[in-house]
C-alpha cells in the first residue's frame, strides 16, 4: 500500500536517511503521547462476525468534518485504482463494500478481519490455488439494484489493466491470478474468475496465494455495475455506492460530500456503525498549522472537525497541554530501513554502518518524534503482524544505539577504515539537506569517507530505484499491504525475477523494494516454501524467515516503524488509529451531540 | 523624503557653474565634480547616514562571520568543535532545552539567539553565514549585471543600424525569458552535473545562481543606457570630439560613459536589495542556495508561534537590510539628480 499522500511518500523515501531506526521506548517519560508498539501485536481475524455493529452509549446523526492540506485525498476514488491508504480508508469505510473487510477492535485497540460481502473470510482448497467466496444475499447499490458477483469479477478483472490504473493495486494478482494476462478490454474477465451464480466467485491462482482474504479487502474487490464503470474517467464521481454513504458532491483532491445511502442494510455489515449523518471532507488548507489551529480551537464546527494529517511537529506540545485527550496515536505499518547494496558493501561493514548510523538525531532533524512517529525497531515486520516477533540480525546492538568507537573499531578490524559510503539526498528540500549533514558527520566519525550523492526530490524516488545510481546505500520504507509475513519477505528480500537462481538474476531494478541487492538461493526457496504452508503455520514461519536472513546475513538494517498523530475536535468520540493504514477508524467514530 | 537645508547655490550647478564668470568674489568659487556634490549632499541626509551605518554593521557582521563564530563559539554546522548533539540539546519534540535559551528558557550568552529546533544549530552563527551568502552572491549578480547591461547599452545606443538593431532584440529576447522558469530548470541541472562532488556543487550553486540572476536582469539597465546615450550622442562635446578626431574608445569610455555615473549608481544601489531579495526567495523555493537566509526562513515558518524569536529575527535582520539598501539607494539616487534641490 502506499502511503497516503505521494508527498508524503516520496519524503519519506527521499528523507531515509533520515528515518532513524529504532529502538527501545523506554527512554522517554512516561506522560508522552506515545505509541504502545506491545499493544499492537496480534490483527487477528474473525470468520464469523455479524452485523449490525452497535457501540454502547454512541448517539446517531451529526455532520463531521475531516480537513487536510492539499496533499490529502489526491490520488484517484475507482476502487479499482486506489491504491493509497487514504482514498482506501475513505472508500473502504463509506462508499465501497469489499469481500472482507478491517473492523476496529476496542479491546485490544486492534483491526480485525471480518467478512463483508461474503459470508466468511474465503475458502480455499489446500495449496491456496483456488479460492470461493459467497456473498451475503440482497445486498443492493444504492440505486436499489441487487449486487451480482458478475459485477466484482468485472472490477478485478478490469484493475489489472495498469497501464489505465497506473497505481496499480492488482499488482499481487498480474502473473498470478489465472489468465491475468488474457484481459485485453474492459469488460473482458479474467479466467481465473469464475462466477457459477449470482452469489458465488471463484479466484484460480496459478501459484499460491494464502493471503487472499486479507487482499481481498482492497476496494478493487468490490462489484462495480459494467455499464457504469465502462466510462472509468468518470466513475469516481459517478462511484455506484454500496456502503452507508454515497457521494453528494465530489472535487477530486479538494471536497467530497458525504450523505446516507438508505439502500445500505447495517445488519449485513459487521464492520461498520456509520452513526454521523453526513461526512463532509474539505483538503483545500495550504497551511497545516491552520488545519492544526481549527482542530486545537474546536469552536463552533470546530467541535466536530477532525483530520488525518499528522498533528505539525511544532504543534504537538501545545495539543498535548491544551487538549491531550483529543490526540489519536497509533503505528502504522511502515517500517523504515537502510539497505546497503550487500554486492558492494560486506557484512562488516554493514555492522559497523549499524553502529554508525545516527538514529535519532537523524530523526529529529527530519522533523519526526520519537514514539510518535519513529518507532526505533531492529525487527522488519511491522507491530500488527500476526505472529511478529522481535528479530535483531546483530544481538549486541540495540535499536537506536550510536556508538562511534564501536563502527570505527569493527571498521578496523575488518581493514575498512575509510570505507566509501554513498547515499541520496535532495539539495530543493532543506529537511533532506539537514538530515543529510547529521548522517554525513556521523559517519565521518565512525571512520567512514562520506559522500552524499546530491538529487532533486522529483529525482529522487527515481534515483533510488535505479540500479545504476553510484551510491552503495539506499533508505527503504516499506508501507505493507495487510498485516502478514506474505506483505513483507517477499517484497524486501525475493530477487526482481522470482523462480530464476541467485546466479542468472539480470537486477536491471530492485524488484519490489529489494534495495539491498540481496539474493540467497537458500532464502529465495524458503521464500517458496512458506508460501504454500498451511495458513495457520505461516506467521510463525514469516517470522523465522526473517530471523534466518538477518542472523545468517544481515542485508538491511531496520531503523524504525511508523506512526501517526491526529487531532480531533471535543465532539468526536471514538476517534482511534486504524494500523492497517495509518488513518482514523472513520467506521466508528460518532458525534456527540 | 524630508526637506534638507537648501545648499548654497553653487554647489549645485554642476561642472559648468566653475565656467561662469559672474559668481561674487566673496564666495570662492570651487571646481567640484558631481560626485563630490553628491557627496557632500549625502552626508548631510541623516536618513542616507543612518542607513548607510546600519548597511556597514550588517556587511562587516556578515564579511567575517566565521571570526565571530569562532569567537563566540557558536556555529551553523551540526559536526564540528563548537556544534551540538541534537540529542542532549533538545527536549521530546525536538524544541531547544532551556538552558539553550528560548523559547523554554531565557536569554544566554552562550546562543544570543538561541538554538535551532531539530538539529540545534545556532542561530545567530546560521542568520551570519546566511547574510554572508545573500550579501556574495547579491554584489557578484550587481557587478555582472552593471558590466553586462552597460556594455550593452553603450554599444547599442552609439552604434546606428543593425548592430543597434541586433542588440535591441537580444535585450527584449532576454526580457522574455521567465526568471522562475529558468531557476526552476537550472537547479536540478546543476544538482545532476555534481551530484558526487558536495563541495563542488555547493561552488556550482553559487556560481549557477549569479549567473541566473545576472543574465536575466541587465536589459533594464542596458536600455536605461542606451536611452541616454541616444540623446548624449547628438550632444556638442560628443560632435567636437568626433570633429577631432577622437577614437569610439574614447568617445565611449571618457565623453559618454562619466555621464552615465549618476545613473550606473543608482542602479546599483537599487539593484543590490532587488537581488538579495530574489536570492532569498529562491533559497525559500528550494532553488537557492543551502546556507541563505531564505533556508532559514523557510525552515522556521513553522514555528511562527511556538518559537516566535526563532523566525522574527532572520525576517527583521532582512527587511532592515533590505530597507536600509532602498533607503540609501533613493538617497543616492536625490543628490546624483542634478535638478533636485533640497
Amino acid at each position: 500500500m502506499r502511503l497516503n499522500k505521494p508527498l508524503v511518500g516520496l519524503t519519506v523515501a527521499s528523507l531515509l536517511a533520515l528515518a532513524a531506526c529504532g529502538g527501545s521506548s523506554d527512554s522517554n517519560s512516561s506522560d508522552e503521547p506515545t505509541v504502545n508498539v506491545s499493544e499492537l501485536a496480534g490483527g487477528g481475524q474473525d470468520a464469523t462476525a455479524t452485523g449490525p455493529l452497535t457501540i454502547d452509549g454512541a448517539k446517531k446523526g451529526g455532520t463531521v468534518h475531516v480537513i487536510g492540506t492539499s496533499a490529502d485525498m489526491t490520488t484517484t476514488l475507482d476502487p479499482r485504482g486506489i491504491y493509497y491508504s487514504d482514498m482506501i480508508s475513505i472508500a473502504g469505510s463509506f462508499l465501497v463494500r469489499s469481500l472482507t473487510q478491517w473492523k476496529y477492535d476496542e479491546k485490544t485497540k486492534n483491526m480485525v478481519l471480518v467478512p463483508d460481502l461474503a459470508t466468511d473470510l474465503g475458502t480455499s482448497n489446500d495449496d491456496f490455488t483456488e479460492w470461493t467466496f459467497k456473498l451475503k444475499p440482497g445486498i443492493k447499490y444504492e440505486d436499489g439494484k441487487t449486487i451480482s458477483s458478475k459485477d466484482i469479477a468485472y472490477s478485478v478483472s478490469s484493475s489489472l489493466d495498469c497501464n489505465t490504473f497506473t497505481d496499480c493495486p492488482s499488482n499481487y494478482l498480474l502473473g498470478t491470478l489465472t489468465g491475468s494476462g488474457d484481459v485485453k478490454k474492459d469488460g473482458d474477465i479474467a479466467s481465473g474468475i469464475e462466477t457459477p451464480d449470482d452469489e458465488t466467485i471463484i479466484f484460480k491462482f496459478d501459484k499460491p496465494f494464502p493471503d487472499m482474504s486479507y487482499y481481498s479487502f482492497f476496494p478493487l474487490f468490490s462489484p462495480i455495475p459494467p455499464a457504469v464503470g465502462k466510462d472509468i474517467a468518470n466513475y469516481p464521481s459517478k462511484l455506484v455506492s454500496t456502503g452507508p454513504y454515497k457521494i453528494a458532491e465530489f472535487t477530486p483532491a479538494k471536497s467530497l460530500k458525504l450523505v446516507r445511502n438508505d439502500q445500505w442494510d447495517p445488519a449485513t455489515d459487521p464492520a461498520r456503525a456509520a452513526l454521523p449523518d453526513e461526512w463532509d471532507f474539505d483538503t483545500s488548507y495550504s497551511d497545516p498549522k491552520k488545519v492544526d489551529a481549527i482542530v486545537l480551537a474546536s469552536k463552533g464546527e470546530g467541535a466536530t472537525t477532525m483530520s488525518y494529517d499528522d498533528i505539525d511537529s511544532s504543534d504537538i506540545p501545545t495539543f498535548r497541554s491544551q487538549a491531550g485527550d483529543r490526540i489519536a496515536t497509533g503505528s502504522t505499518p511502515l517500517t523504515r530501513w537502510l539497505a546497503p547494496d550487500n554486492t558492494k558493501v560486506p557484512l562488516e561493514v554493514r555492522q559497523a554502518l549499524t553502529y554508525a548510523y545516527p538514529y535519532d538525531a537523524a530523526a529529529k532533524t527530519a522533523g519526526l518524534i520519537k514514539d510518535i512517529n519513529y518507532i526505533p525497531t531492529t525487527t522488519l515486520m511491522a507491530p500488527g503482524v500476526p505472529g511478529r516477533e522481535v528479530v535483531n540480525g546483530l544481538p549486541d546492538h540495540s535499536a537506536a544505539q550510536t556508538d562511534p568507537a564501536k563502527a570505527k573499531q569493527i571498521l578496523e578490524d575488518a581493514g575498512k577504515l575509510g570505507f566509501e559510503v554513498s547515499w541520496l539526498y535532495s539539495t530543493d528540500d532543506p529537511l533532506s539537506v539537514k538530515t543529510m549533514e547529521v548522517v554525513k558527520a556521523a559517519y565521518e566519525k565512525a571512520g567512514f569517507t562520506a559522500k552524499p550523492f546530491a538529487t532533486t526530490t522529483t529525482d529522487a524516488a527515481e534515483k533510488r530505484a535505479s540500479v545504476d545510481t553510484p551510491i552503495n546505500i539506499r533508505v527503504g520504507g516499506w508501507f505493507s499491504d495487510w498485516p502478514s509475513g506474505y506483505s513483507w519477505i517477499p517484497p524486501v528480500f525475493a530477487p526482481p525475477e522470482a523462480g530464476k537462481p541467485c546466479a542468472e538474476q539480470k537486477w536491471e531494478t530492485f524488484g519490489v523494494v529489494n534495495f539491498a541487492h540481496f539474493c540467497e538461493d537458500d532464502v529465495n526457496a524458503e521464500i517458496d516454501r512458506v508460501k504454500g504452508l498451511p495458513i495457520d503455520e505461516q506467521p510463525a514461519a514469516w517470522t523465522a524467515l526473517e530471523k534466518m536472513i538477518q542472523e545468517k546475513y544481515y542485508p538491511i538494517i531496520p531503523t524504525s516503524n511508523g506512526g501517526t498523530i491526529q487531532g480531533h475536535g471535543t465532539a468526536l468520540e471514538g476517534v482511534n488509529i486504524d494500523i492497517t493504514g495509518g488513518l482514523p477508524t472513520f467506521k466508528t467514530i460518532w458525534v456527540n451531540q | 523624503m524630508t526637506q534638507a537645508a537648501p545648499e548654497v547655490l553653487v554647489g549645485d550647478r554642476e561642472p559648468d557653474a566653475v565656467l561662469e564668470q559672474d559668481a561674487p568674489a566673496a564666495k570662492k568659487i570651487a571646481g567640484r565634480s558631481p560626485t563630490q556634490i553628491a557627496m557632500s549632499r549625502l552626508r548631510k541626509d541623516k536618513v542616507a547616514v543612518t542607513c548607510a551605518v546600519i548597511v556597514l554593521i550588517i556587511v562587516v557582521a556578515a564579511i567575517f562571520a566565521g571570526f565571530i563564530n569562532n569567537a563566540l563559539h557558536i556555529t551553523n554546522k551540526v559536526s564540528g568543535p563548537y556544534a551540538l548533539d541534537p540529542n542532549t540539546a533538545t527536549d521530546f519534540y525536538s524544541f531547544p532545552l532551556p538552558e539553550y535559551g528560548p523559547p523554554n528558557g531565557s536569554f544566554t550568552f552562550a546562543h544570543p539567539l538561541g538554538i535551532a529546533p531539530r538539529n540545534a544549530t545556532d542561530n545567530l552563527a546560521t542568520m551570519l553565514v546566511g547574510l554572508r551568502n545573500s550579501l556574495l552572491v547579491a554584489s557578484i549578480a550587481t557587478v555582472a549585471t552593471t558590466l553586462i547591461g552597460l556594455t550593452v547599452g553603450l554599444v547599442s545606443g552609439f552604434s546606428r543600424g543593425p548592430v543597434d538593431r541586433a542588440l535591441s532584440f537580444i535585450i527584449d529576447l532576454f526580457l522574455s525569458f521567465p526568471f522562475i522558469l529558468f531557476a526552476l530548470a537550472v537547479a536540478p541541472i546543476i544538482t545532476q552535473r555534481f551530484a558526487t562532488d558536495s563541495a563542488k556543487l555547493q561552488q556550482a550553486q553559487v556560481i549557477a545562481l549569479v549567473v541566473v540572476l545576472s543574465t536575466l536582469s541587465w536589459m533594464g539597465l542596458a536600455r536605461l543606457v542606451r536611452g541616454q546615450v541616444l540623446q548624449l550622442r547628438e550632444r556638442e562635446f560628443v560632435l567636437a570630439a568626433q570633429v577631432l578626431g577622437a577614437s569610439t574608445r574614447r568617445i565611449l569610455f571618457k565623453e559618454l560613459l562619466p555621464n552615465l555615473v549618476a545613473t550606473l549608481v543608482v542602479v546599483l544601489s537599487m539593484s543590490i536589495p532587488l537581488f538579495i531579495a530574489a536570492e532569498v526567495g529562491l533559497s525559500y523555493l528550494g532553488l537557492g542556495l543551502n546556507n541563505s537566509m531564505g533556508q532559514l526562513i523557510q525552515s522556521a515558518t513553522q514555528y511562527y508561534d511556538s518559537y516566535p524569536i526563532y523566525l522574527w529575527v532572520p525576517v527583521a535582520v532582512l527587511v532592515i537590510l533590505v530597507l536600509a539598501l532602498n533607503l540609501l539607494g533613493d538617497s543616492i539616487r536625490d543628490a546624483f539628480d542634478p535638478k533636485t534641490r533640497r
